[in-house]
């Protein structure tokens, strides 16, 4: 195979999807695995693109910082080694805000990635490359991760699907660690029968990563005339789009065409989710990024007659300014005094998110919200902060309370930008969201647009 | 939350181990008070019953059988680290003379 096309070769555009540029792809052959060997591996031939804070084995992997420039993966990802067995071929790694601490993107410490549907605009993040790879045709799937909606917001914005496993059915080892607590690995591609064969493949228990659970991926085939959909009214009730909303509408509608019966329920502590979430983040990350030292990752600021702790401090000036915030943000909530006051109430919110999740899917389904508040804006248009974090508004309660949740494309606003509706289930029911989003896929077309680059 | 003082800014900097420009104190002074006051309409639900934690994930959900990872070839270390002195990571003096 020839060398990583990582740009679309008559596009005109440069989006700055992938880092590396130089890798050559990683085509599993017969040897790697018994499935490959008897000619089957079901993601044979199958174009996959990975997010930069995965490791693949001899690959380097920044997660988009200037911290890990030059370091080269020792190994691989259990999610890599699975999917390697699998017969996938690895074609390079994809753009991701700076440790994934983002949602557009912009955060990352090499450029930008732009949004194939308008190159103006984000492609959401903090998995922007991964989403962007797969919206313009670059890969057929890609691995991204979410923390806090880093795979459905860019999927959202991108037009394409994109899955936030059950934490805990998906190995962390070898993902670069955010806030270990709430991150989990998952697929993106333009349909939900893709996403479907990759996540089968990359998903289990791994006795290398001990939150890991028994877990097989078993598809179902839904009957939507039985289906409950909850709609959580906290979350409509937001500030959102109006176009976001009544393209997300047209789902109820199809859904209740099709005999679901839709039910408004409530959901009361998700309006604390994301105030609760940009506690236990920092907390976790403040602590988790520690290990940046300049001495264990190759990448190092040395001076001359430079002490043991200048070391250390010269090399974390590399952060940049989200992560550098964060840490801030987390040691001060971790310290005497103010502990209980911002750590151990989020901690109590998440708990509260949790049961109310259990209690919800007692009544319902599965549950339909908007993915973003929002349209993909502008590069810049976010330059707040605070601001920044409402992109995460719809999304961070499903990781607070640890349960699956995927974005399917479900049309476009008056300016052809794409629009992404969620779809929540109970733990471990990803084959029930899937078996909806595919049988939505097969009556509509929103995920087979393409962007004209 | 008032922004917070140059003294603040360098012991919060201290404690997180940060080396912060002049521009960056300047930035996150105002910036952190205004992310502490988004965060802090938590305090509503400060007094909610709950348990303590004193872990991320509840142990009784973890197994007990995790495996240490894969040891390393003395090659592979080599290549991550950014001194060697022998076979020996070279590190800067922890204590002065």
């Amino acid at each position: 195979m020839s060398k990583l096309k990582t740009e679309t070769q008559n596009s005109k555009i440069e989006l700055n999807a992938f880092l590396h540029t130089e890798l050559e792809p990683i085509v599993p052959s017969p040897l790697d695995s018994q499935a490959l060997a008897q000619g089957d591996g079901e993601l044979k031939g199958l174009k996959l693109a990975i997010k930069d804070n995965i490791l693949v084995k001899d690959w380097p992997a920044t997660a988009g910082s200037k911290i890990l420039e030059g370091f080269i993966a020792p190994y691989d990802a259990t999610v890599i080694k699975k999917l390697k067995e699998a017969g996938a071929t690895l074609i390079g790694k994809t753009n991701l805000d700076e440790f994934g601490m983002g949602s557009s993107t912009e955060n990352s410490a090499f450029g930008p990635t732009k949004n194939p549907w308008d190159p103006k605009r984000v492609p959401g993040g903090s998995s922007g490359g991964s989403a962007a790879a797969v919206a313009a045709d670059l890969c057929d799937a890609s691995l991204g991760s979410d923390t806090g909606g880093s795979i459905r917001q860019p999927a959202a914005f991108c037009g394409i699907t994109g899955l936030k496993p059950t934490y805990g059915s998906v190995s962390r080892y070898g993902l670069i660690a955010l806030a270990s607590s709430l991150d989990v690995i998952g697929p993106f591609a333009r349909d939900a029968e893709t996403v479907e064969r990759v996540f089968a493949a990359m998903s289990g228990e791994d006795n290398k990563d001990q939150t890991t659970f028994n877990y097989t991926y078993k598809p179902v085939d839904a009957d939507l005339s039985k289906l409950k959909v909850g709609l959580p009214k906290e979350l409509w009730e937001l500030e959102i789009d109006p176009e976001i909303k009544s393209a997300v509408r047209s789902v109820v509608d199809w859904l209740s065409s099709k005999g679901a019966k839709i039910i408004d329920v409530s959901l009361p502590s998700v309006v604390y989710a994301l105030p609760a979430y940009y506690v236990i983040l920092p907390a976790e990350c403040s602590a988790n990024l520690s290990r940046y030292d300049g001495i264990r990752y190759q990448r190092s600021v040395t001076k001359d007659s430079q002490k043991l702790i200048e070391r250390y401090m010269d090399t974390r000036a590399l952060f940049g300014s989200e992560v550098k915030r964060r840490i801030l943000i987390g040691t001060f909530a971790l310290s005497v005094g103010h502990y209980d006051a911002y750590y151990q109430t989020a901690v109590n919110v998440k708990d509260k998110i949790t049961s109310d999740h259990e209690r919800v899917f007692k009544e319902v389904d599965v549950l339909l919200t908007p993915t973003t508040p929002g349209l993909p804006f502008e590069f810049g248009a976010k330059s707040d902060p605070v601001e920044m974090y409402q992109s995460d508004l719809l999304t961070v309660a499903v990781n607070l309370a640890g349960v699956p949740a995927l974005s399917l494309p479900c049309g476009f606003s008056k300016n052809n930008l794409p629009i992404g509706a969620q779809l929540i289930g109970a733990k471990c029911q990803e084959n029930l969201l899937l078996s909806v989003a595919k049988q939505y896929q097969e009556k509509t077309d929103w995920h087979t647009r393409k962007p004209r680059l | 939350m008032p922004e917070l003082s140059r003294e603040e800014i360098n012991h919060l900097a201290k404690l997180s181990r940060l080396t912060l420009s002049d521009v960056e104190k300047e930035k996150f002074a105002k910036q952190l008070p205004e992310i502490l006051d988004f965060v802090d309409r938590l305090s509503v639900v400060a007094k909610m019953p709950s348990e303590k934690t004193t872990q991320a994930v509840p142990l009784a959900k973890l197994r007990p059988d995790e495996e240490t990872s894969e040891k390393l070839s003395l090659e592979t270390l080599k290549k991550l680290a950014p001194a060697w002195h022998e076979d020996q990571v070279e590190v800067p003096a922890v204590f002065e003379n």
